[in-house]
């Protein structure tokens, strides 16, 4: 995935020398080895933040959920019970790792990682402050997009390799609703892409900058008629693209048992817990990026969180708070709305959020054309 | 508010919206509320004052009288006991197999002296089916009270068999008197001797009834305390004597049935 | 017989002698187990369901794996030794279990219960009911994909088990409705905090309505599906709110009043199709929704009747210690949760009974499932288990 990460590395110009992209910039001036060793440490980075991020989601989901409904929620493993995912990762690791014996071997043990793979590289891409990007390219959105779509081949092996039929069903659901989902998806990256006139996010975080009170070229307030709703339908299509509740049916566990995760067990199945938490992190910080000001606060002129190192780190709290704060709707949302059936989940995608994607996009030419 | 057209799609846009909105105040005003979960091992789940849970026996006030064990739908109840005189039972065991019992409580109303309860203690993991087998005894065999009363209702007993047989003998006399006074003839010779029989008779059987017994209570009693506390953990070791037990649960079922 | 997805070709010859390919595509149906292990059939029944694709084209329920003889056991245990039996076939309803069986035994041993026995014994059913069908909302939330509102309806079904707790002991299986009476009277200020309880729990209502009743998602999920006509219903022999569903109104507590249901006064809701067909899945989700609040309106009055017209301790009827039936024969059906749970019972003159014969009503409800099943999705699969809501402890007994 670095390797794939680094190809694009090699073919685009490569934005800022600070942060960590300057120090692999830097690493890989020595030839092939430097080269290595940056890809290595860059892998390192990835996987340590993707897989930091979804544990202190599987906390938040856990104790949000657990409030929601009276309960307490984890509380036993450190203090508000914040390592207790950290505690079941453990668990999990330890585990047997169990491959059925009618399951086809190959695909079964690859397809976890191939889910994964596509999920951290994606993590590459996302800027959390103007010079905190690992990789800047100016496809960022188009790359991103594919990435997160690769997980659906890895959904699909899983389901078909474990020769079960409920994984079936849900590797089926799956592919038929991602497939789906990539087109509001996709429309509303580009409404996004015609109001900046480009596809890196880092610099449409930054043309976000200014405005009234700073908040006035969030592009959600530049184009409110237009760019609200279309956040919000690439908000729904984020939640059918993550799987998350509404849109679990390829694991819906009062239908499907789970889904095409039934067979796995122990290390394999944490890849795609993690890959779930990964995700719903990294399209909600797209989803800041394009429509939610990215790392610009209001109040806070956008040349401060630029360029010094107190700046940067402001900007990289704003951007993770923002997505945080997207990240707790989608658990609120979870644990608020039961689950749509699949052939509503393909009209809502082709009678509501498709036209109105488009509907959107359309306006949203009209009113850039017009200001 | 029936819609038509596109009314129908905008309205189902807006449902959706507002009933999502809805149900998420809902779930979201709960996130402040107090949870309404006990922490079980650490807070104390309150129990009500008619909780059905383990039994517990007032051994003192029990009387053995089997009402319980006849009143329990699934048998769980095994009572094993030795009567002695003076109303004195001596225990060997009042165990509750809880892998039966289903805490119906119909087992507490009969009890004709209220000596057995369902308490409040409703744990019930134990490592091994056969602990659940619970004895509810707090003592077994006799304790010196016990002796103490048997002796005594035996010392009561010969008293009033003493005095018994001291009446009938002075009434025999009396009579042998009466008959010597009244006629002087050999058949007078033959009554105080056949009423003198059954004067003996309460006090050479009533031990007797148990004699056969005791022998048995006697082998076991000193050592029944051991033996089954022995028996408890090894499942499957008292089968052997558990057919001993079945016999004398036998025997007791019948004496009990006969009353 | 083709197999799944595989192109076959087909050599023809036409009448030109060219050759035409046909390209065959038909796709098998999979024949999948849904249960006993399934989360979402409600214990152990097991449906082997056919599936072309998403829709289901046969279904056959499979059940009895947890069969425990309780119509044996009934000929040889007394009759007071069956009653903690009954708690265990509708074990979310234990009360109205005890309920149907001592009335059926009352009415063949020709019993008299006291008043204010009937007064309890008609709140402890209602309460019971409410109960009951909370668990049918919270675990049909569930089933659709909501889970909390399952936890929400668990937190009042919690108070209304601890009341019974403080009435009875137990929190399950109460074994409380005795044969001619019942196994205690009500502790003190027991009614003040089941007052108490109604008033919360119709606060917690409007929030269930609001959450999930409401719920465009929920409704979207359960109108028009598994729709159930009068005619059907009736054929199936369906009972309880499966039956109302369809828009029969028919309530053994209206229409044959045992106990005192024909002095207070409450509603039989019937489904009338609000948000699609009637006697679809939404119907017979909100005839329970309905029934609830019914429920509370007739506890309010058997409170007030039982603390106005009766004297605490008066509990006790004509029954002797043992009981014994004469040589006769009785049928009492009271209206459980799931439907009409009757009993009927042959006695010997003996204490324990000749033949007992229950009728469950998640059984008869369960038949209606494979005429409703086929040509529905997955997912409206569960949908329709749940809004039948059976209790397979009651199917299989």
């Amino acid at each position: 995935m670095t390797v794939l990460a680094f190809l694009s590395n090699g073919t685009v110009e490569l934005q800022g020398a600070s942060g960590a992209t300057g120090i692999l910039k830097g690493l890989a001036a020595y030839g092939f080895w430097g080269y290595l060793l940056a890809a290595l440490v860059g892998f390192a980075l990835l996987f340590g933040i993707a897989s930091a991020l979804p544990i202190l989601f599987t906390w938040a989901e856990r104790r949000v959920s657990g409030r929601m409904q009276q309960r307490w929620g984890p509380n036993r493993v450190g203090p508000f019970g914040l390592i207790q995912a950290l505690a079941d990762g453990i668990k999990l690791m330890f585990k047997e790792d169990i491959i059925p014996a009618q399951a086809d071997k190959f695909l079964f043990m690859v397809a976890p990682g191939i889910v994964l793979a596509g999920m951290v590289s994606a993590f590459a891409l996302v800027p959390l402050s103007d010079s905190a990007v690992i990789v800047d390219t100016s496809l960022g959105l188009y790359l991103i997009a594919a990435l997160l779509s690769l997980e659906v081949i890895g959904v699909i092996m899983a389901g078909w390799a474990s020769n079960n039929k409920w994984s079936l069903f849900g590797a089926m659901r799956e592919a038929a609703q991602m497939v789906s989902y990539e087109i509001p998806f996709g429309l509303c990256i580009l409404l996004a892409v015609v109001s900046y006139g480009s596809l890196s996010l880092r610099e449409m975080s930054l043309a976000q900058a200014g405005g009234f009170l700073n908040v006035g070229n969030w592009l959600i307030f530049h184009n409110p008629f237009f760019a609200l709703p279309a956040a919000v339908v690439f908000f729904i299509a984020a939640l059918a693209n993550t799987k998350r509740a509404p849109f679990d049916l390829p694991e819906a566990e009062s239908e499907l048992v789970s889904g095409f995760h039934t067979e796995y067990s122990g290390f394999r199945f944490s890849f795609f817990f993690l890959e779930e938490y990964a995700s719903m992190f990294v399209i909600s910080a797209i989803l800041v990026s394009m429509f939610l000001g990215g790392w610009n606060l209001p109040f806070v002129p956008g040349s401060a969180v630029t360029g010094s190192f107190g700046g940067e780190l402001l900007a990289v709290f704003t951007m993770l708070l923002k997505s945080f704060v997207l990240v707790f709707v989608m658990i609120w949302i979870r644990w608020t709305l039961p689950r749509i059936r699949i052939d509503q989940v393909m009209s809502l995608c082709y009678k509501y959020l498709t036209p109105i994607a488009f509907a959107c996009l359309i306006g949203t030419c009209w009113w850039e054309l017009a200001a | 508010m029936k819609r038509d057209g596109a009314m129908v799609w905008l309205g189902n846009i807006k449902d959706a919206l507002w009933s999502t909105m809805v149900g998420m105040g809902i779930t979201f005003r709960h996130m402040f509320k107090k949870p309404v979960t006990y922490q079980y091992p650490e807070d104390v789940v309150p129990v009500a004052t008619r909780y059905r849970g383990m039994h517990f026996l007032e051994q003192d006030k029990c009387i053995a009288c089997r009402a319980c064990e006849k009143a329990c739908p699934v048998d769980c109840i095994e009572i094993r006991f030795l009567r002695h005189p003076g109303s004195v039972n001596e225990w060997f065991e009042f165990s509750l197999d809880y892998n039966k019992c289903m805490f119906c409580e119909l087992c507490c109303s009969p009890c004709p002296e209220d000596c057995i309860h369902e308490g409040k203690e409703f744990g019930f993991a134990r490592y091994e089916r056969s602990e659940l087998v619970v004895d509810l005894t707090t003592w077994k065999g006799l304790r010196d009270v016990d002796h103490q009363r048997i002796k005594e209702a035996e010392e009561e007993k010969k008293r009033k068999a003493a005095e018994m047989a001291a009446k009938k003998k002075a009434a025999a006399a009396k009579k042998a008197a009466e008959a010597k006074k009244t006629a002087e003839s050999p058949e007078a010779k033959s009554g105080p001797s056949e009423t003198a029989k059954p004067a003996s008779d309460p006090e050479g059987s009533k031990p007797q009834t148990p004699k056969p017994k005791i022998p048995k209570g006697d082998a076991k009693g000193p050592s029944s305390k051991k033996t089954a506390e022995e028996q408890k953990p090894q499942g499957n070791q008292n089968k052997g004597k558990g057919s001993e037990k079945g016999k004398t649960k036998g025997k007791g079922k019948k004496r009990g049935g006969g009353k | 017989m083709t197999t799944g997805g595989r192109i076959q070709e087909h050599q023809e010859h036409s009448a030109s002698g060219e050759r035409e390919f046909v390209l065959d595509v038909r796709t098998q149906d999979m024949e999948i187990n849904m249960g006993p292990q399934h989360p979402s059939t409600h214990g152990v029944l097991k449906v082997v369901i056919r599936a072309d694709g998403e829709i289901l084209t046969k279904a056959t329920p499979h059940m009895g794996y947890i069969h425990r003889c309780a119509e044996k056991i009934a000929e040889n245990v007394n009759y007071d030794q069956f009653v903690p039996y009954t708690d265990r076939y509708d074990y979310l309803a234990a009360m109205n279990n005890n309920l149907g069986y001592a009335l059926v035994v009352e009415k063949a041993a020709d019993l008299e219960v006291a008043p204010r026995a009937t007064w309890i014994r008609m709140i402890v059913a209602e309460l019971n009911r409410i109960g009951s069908h909370l668990i049918a909302f919270g675990t049909y939330g569930m089933d659709i994909g909501a889970f909390t509102p399952f936890l929400y309806g668990f937190r009042e079904r919690e108070w209304m088990m601890s009341l019974f707790e403080k009435l009875c002991g137990a929190r399950l299986t109460y074994s409380f409705v005795f044969p001619g009476g019942l196994a205690n009277d009500v502790p003190p200020g027991w009614f003040d905090e089941l007052k108490r309880f109604c008033d919360v729990f119709e606060k917690k209502w409007v929030e269930y309505d609001k959450l999930l009743t409401r719920n465009k998602i929920f409704i979207e999920r359960t109108k028009n599906v598994g729709v159930i006509p009068a005619g059907m219903a009736l054929d199936y022999g369906l009972t309880g709110p499966c039956l109302r569903g369809s828009g029969v109104r028919y309530d053994l507590r209206e229409s044959q009043p045992y106990l005192f249901y024909d002095q207070v006064s409450f509603d039989v809701p019937v489904g009338i199709g609000e948000m699609g067909t009637q006697g679809d899945c939404w119907d017979r989700y909100y005839v329970r929704m309905i029934e609830m609040l019914q429920s509370v309106r007739i506890l309010r009055q058997c409170i007030e009747r039982c603390e106005k017209d009766t004297t605490p301790g008066e509990i006790k009827g004509n029954r002797k210690k043992t009981l014994r039936v004469p040589v006769t024969e009785a049928y009492a059906g009271v209206e459980n949760p799931r439907g009409e749970l009757g009993h009927y019972l042959v006695g010997d003159g003996s204490d324990h009974p000749y033949r007992l014969k229950v009728r469950g009503p998640s059984f008869c409800n369960l038949s209606v499932l494979q005429e409703l099943l086929p040509g529905t999705m997955i997912a409206d699969a569960v949908a329709i288990i749940g809004s039948i809501d059976i209790v397979l402890g009651e199917v299989d007994r």
